[in-house]
């Protein structure tokens, strides 16, 4: 079964320069050692396309549903 | 060979029920329902009650065919005169007969896909929808809920899920973390195995040491290469799943994660 993917995620997947970024930042998030230390860590990627150019995107976990 | 008629001419009246049943919910076991035998039949019921007399009412308007109980209720008798006798009579109007059922199944099989793709569509089943979620929603399918999103609202949702695995690759635990494209369960309902892509692997004693930079802590993860990744869920020792959602940005001030990736890229080189 299709696991759950936007359309912009396809594109972002699709692109290597954001794809990179999106790596780098699930590879910062998974060091985070503790709470405590949290470190703040660029969660920002990039996405260029011709019709829009270069957007920016911050990315952000969510909670699960009620 | 004798045939116990009454038992065919029951099966043939429930099996609607069944049919209609089995369709609209959404399961992910395949090889046995489990549920119990009274909820089975009671589900049935249900469904028989409602196309049944949808049908029946459709063939009285539109056709002017009604339903004749005393030839019915001599088909379901022991008396095999009566029986004899009803078999004539269904005989008389035996084409009719096999069209009531055959769009009745026919029926039973398309009504329910569409009830269940409608409420699928229109995410009718999510936790939160309204105070009819019991009864839409498939409480057989909890990988469904937990995988698509369903549960979320459409202003909520995420863009993609993380996943996260703990992975024992000769004798060392291994964390492997992607983008998760697909998943399967097994006949029995239970997960079977994960497509991810993008995925990276490090050794989870290679955790983060104090005061380590971003450069440092990616240096520490390994590309694997490949298009997707199939991880046995029975081969993962823990799972973190985790939902990720993509805002775009107004402000164009956000400075731009370039170190980050260029790290990342250098130790996609070392693999």
């Amino acid at each position: 079964m299709k696991a759950l993917k936007s359309a912009l995620a396809k594109r972002v997947l699709a692109d290597p320069s954001a794809t990179l970024q999106l790596r780098a930042y699930l590879a910062s998030k998974n060091s985070q050692p503790s709470l405590s230390t949290t470190v703040a860590t660029d969660d920002v990627i990039s996405l260029h396309s011709a019709q829009e150019g270069t957007v920016l995107y911050r990315l952000t976990v969510v909670p699960k549903a009620a | 060979m004798n045939v116990a008629l009454p038992a065919l001419i029951v099966f043939l009246l429930l099996l609607p029920g069944f049919i209609a049943r089995s369709r609209f919910k959404r399961a992910e076991r395949i090889s046995l329902d489990y549920s119990p035998f009274g909820q089975i039949v009671t589900e049935a019921m249900l469904w028989n009650c409602v196309f049944h007399p949808l049908w029946l009412l459709a063939a009285a308007w539109l056709f002017g065919h009604t339903l004749q109980p005393l030839l019915l209720l001599e088909l379901l008798s022991s008396d095999a005169a009566s029986q004899a006798k009803a078999i004539q009579g269904i005989a008389l109007q035996f084409s009719w007969i096999c069209a009531y059922f055959l769009s009745l199944y026919a029926g039973a099989w398309i009504v329910p896909n569409g009830f269940r793709l409608m409420i699928t569509h229109y995410r009718l089943d999510r936790a939160n929808a309204g105070w009819y979620v019991p009864w839409l929603r498939f409480n057989q399918a909890p990988w469904y809920y937990l995988l698509t999103g369903a549960d979320f609202d459409e202003e909520q949702r995420p863009d993609l899920i993380s996943v996260s695995a703990i992975v024992n690759v000769a004798g060392q635990a291994v964390l492997f973390t992607g983008i998760l494209d697909n998943f399967f369960v097994d006949a029995n309902g239970s997960l079977d195995r994960l497509i991810l892509e993008k995925v990276m692997r490090r050794p989870l004693s290679a955790d983060k040491p104090d005061g380590a930079s971003i450069a440092e802590e990616l240096e520490r993860f390994y590309v694997v290469e490949g298009d997707y990744f199939v991880l046995r869920y029975s081969e993962a020792i823990t799972l973190n799943i985790e939902y990720i959602r993509m805002d775009r940005l107004v402000d164009d001030d956000m400075p731009e994660p370039e170190p980050a990736v260029d790290t990342l890229s250098e130790a996609d080189t070392q693999d």
